[in-house]
């Protein structure tokens, strides 16, 4: 009888009387403190959370491409923060599914400090980056204002070059000792296509050009639109003709920095409250008192329990033990 | 229509005739509707799961492989086969068929929604970056099996509430068929729990995943704060039953009042912006 109770009670007390022996079983005794696990990870989590805010940060940061920054903008506190190296996104892509729909952004990061790459590495959704203790996300992206304008220089047919230029980027015209300076770059100037402005500096004056993508169609539908905007005429200033092949758009990388160190207690804290959830409701601490009187050759087996919870589970128990107990006799 | 897509609106119609059935059961008193109601319920599950499967495989020939638990659609279906299981299960543990009258219904209503509502695209899509995760599935799995337990609960609550109108001498059979009150109020709780720690596991999966994606474990998106506001409901719930003892009718309002708090979870905050508008 006891090799019975054993294998399933770990606590196992005897006493004998005359003919009278006395058992009594406990197991699971844990179960009860399953509820206090619970609500103390509860203030675990609560408190790594406290934790995180008060000594983390989350900040983001627009880095064009090309360029590099160590200064980005706090979420929760407001205000700039300096980072201690320097972020320089070498490039950023985007690309889709057949039906349209973003497949993947991919920003190219490189880490640097004191003049040094120490890390590089592609950024994407779903895969941060760890670097000096702050956590990089790809949040966001967009499209810097004006973008790259390729433009075509031709002097009377003799010569032709194409040059990439940017926003406040200047050339020169050296056979007339002019200075040309970009001024604007659109994407779509009042709805009549891709436009940039320029001002060529001449040693007679300022002359005001807006070369037009489109300027072929849009004089075929205004036949005298060069007379009447003078501005508008891409040969406006002899001998050079100015063409504007196209209009590169410059991508900008949106990063999503955080620093938290009350992650671990949180993480700490939710592996307990699962925990604790499976002891309070999965196990159910069983006390089982078993009395056996042994008269003139006849045995009585009495049985008494009791549990915390789970009260049909503790019925099932006794009666695997009576049948186990009598199968004995 | 694509062969997946057919199988998967035949279940609809497959979960209804159950339905029905048990509804049938329930007012005839006859074994015999409800063992048929079992049956199809049991035919339905099957074809359910061959037509997820299927879908899974038609993924990957696209291309765009991914488990079928990417858009509203997909999560649809998925919570009616998760209620269905679960069900199954249930009945076959409790050897008692009166409850399907109050459960499979919702399977039901959730796969009709899925394959007419216009607003539900059923086309197999990619993932979106953000949604390119191992914790995918194992988010999407926590939360329907918790939502699933959620709704049985809230089934036996309309149950209890039903038996509560029973009058009389002599009441009309339907009323003499519903299981005992006792035993409506165990199963209840036993249904809250498994729903509770399954919600408890798909908040805390959710966030795992939102520290990889987002940038934060909380972000108090409004799916987030909702989920929050459920479970805070069933741990009210649970504490007034450990704490103040609470039985019966409270705790059978209770289970339709968390059940409300699930559903606007699950489809209410589509309609908040935030970052989980792909579900």
């Amino acid at each position: 009888m006891k090799n019975i109770l054993t294998k399933r009670y770990k606590k196992i007390r005897r006493k004998d009387a005359d003919s009278i022996t006395f058992f009594y079983g406990e197991k699971g005794a844990y179960s009860n403190f399953g509820v206090y696990l619970i609500h103390l990870s509860i203030l675990i989590i609560i408190a790594g959370a406290i934790i995180g805010s008060l000594l983390g940060f989350g900040a983001f940061v627009n880095i064009p491409e090309g360029e590099s920054t160590n200064t980005v903008h706090l979420g929760r506190q407001k205000g700039v923060k300096k980072l201690d190296f320097t972020v320089r996104c070498d490039k950023f892509t985007i690309s889709f599914y057949d039906n349209g729909m973003p497949k993947e952004y991919r920003s190219n990061l490189s880490f640097i400090k004191d003049n040094n790459v120490i890390l590089q590495g592609p950024l994407l959704v779903n895969h941060p980056i760890t670097f000096n203790g702050i956590r990089f996300y790809q949040a966001s992206y967009g499209t810097s204002p004006g973008g790259q304008a390729h433009i075509t220089v031709n002097r009377e047919n003799i010569e032709e070059t194409t040059i990439k230029v940017k926003q406040k980027d200047s050339f020169y015209l050296k056979e007339k000792n002019a200075k040309v300076n970009i001024v604007r770059i659109e994407k779509n100037f009042m709805s009549m296509g891709p436009a940039v402005l320029m001002h060529i500096q001449t040693p007679e004056g300022t002359v005001r050009i807006w070369v037009f993508k489109r300027i072929e169609k849009m004089r075929d539908r205004i036949p005298d639109l060069i007379k009447k905007v003078p501005t508008f005429n891409p040969g406006r200033y002899k001998p050079y003709y100015f063409e504007l092949n196209r209009i590169e758009s410059d991508y900008y990388t949106g990063l999503q920095l955080s620093q938290d160190p009350g992650v671990v207690i949180v993480a700490i804290g939710s592996i307990f409250v699962i925990l604790g959830l499976f002891i309070t409701f999965f196990s159910s601490h069983k006390r089982l008192w078993v009395r056996v009187d042994d008269q003139e050759g006849k045995t009585r087996i009495s049985v008494g329990a009791r549990s915390n919870k789970d009260p049909v589970g503790l019925k099932r128990e006794i009666e695997y033990l009576l049948r186990h107990f009598s199968s004995i006799g | 229509m694509i062969i997946n897509t057919t199988i998967l609106s035949w279940v609809t119609f497959i979960y209804f005739g159950s339905a029905t059935f048990y509804i049938f059961k329930m007012v005839t008193g006859k074994e015999f509707w409800g063992l048929l109601a079992s049956g199809i319920a049991f035919i339905g599950l099957i074809a359910q799961t061959v037509g997820l499967i299927l879908r899974w495989f038609e993924s990957y020939k696209m291309g765009i492989g991914h488990a079928p638990l990417s858009n509203l659609y997909e999560s649809l279906i998925f919570f009616s086969w998760t209620i269905v299981l679960l069900y199954l299960v249930i009945e076959w543990r409790i050897k008692s068929r009166n409850l399907g009258a109050f459960v499979v219904p919702f399977a039901f209503f959730s796969m009709a929604f899925a394959s007419f509502s216009p607003n539900v695209n059923a086309r197999i899509q990619p993932l979106i970056p953000a949604l390119q995760s191992n914790w995918l599935i194992s988010h999407v799995i926590t939360c329907f099996f918790g939502y699933a337990a959620l709704t049985i609960a809230c089934g036996l609550g309309f149950m209890y509430l039903l038996k509560g109108l029973e009058k009389g001498e002599k009441p009309p059979l339907f009323f003499r068929l519903l299981p005992g009150r006792e035993i409506v109020d165990e199963l209840t709780y036993h249904s809250v729990v498994i729903g509770f720690i399954f919600l408890t596991l798909g908040i805390i999966t959710g966030s795992v995943w939102a520290y990889s994606a987002w940038g934060s474990y909380w972000s108090w998106d409004p799916k987030e704060t909702w989920s929050l506001i459920t479970w805070l409901i069933y741990a009210a719930m649970l504490h007034s039953r450990f704490v103040r003892g609470w039985r019966g009718k409270r705790m059978a309002i209770m289970s339709i009042i968390g059940f409300a708090s699930v559903l606007f979870t699950y489809f209410g905050v589509n309609y908040l912006p935030g970052l989980h508008s792909y579900f």
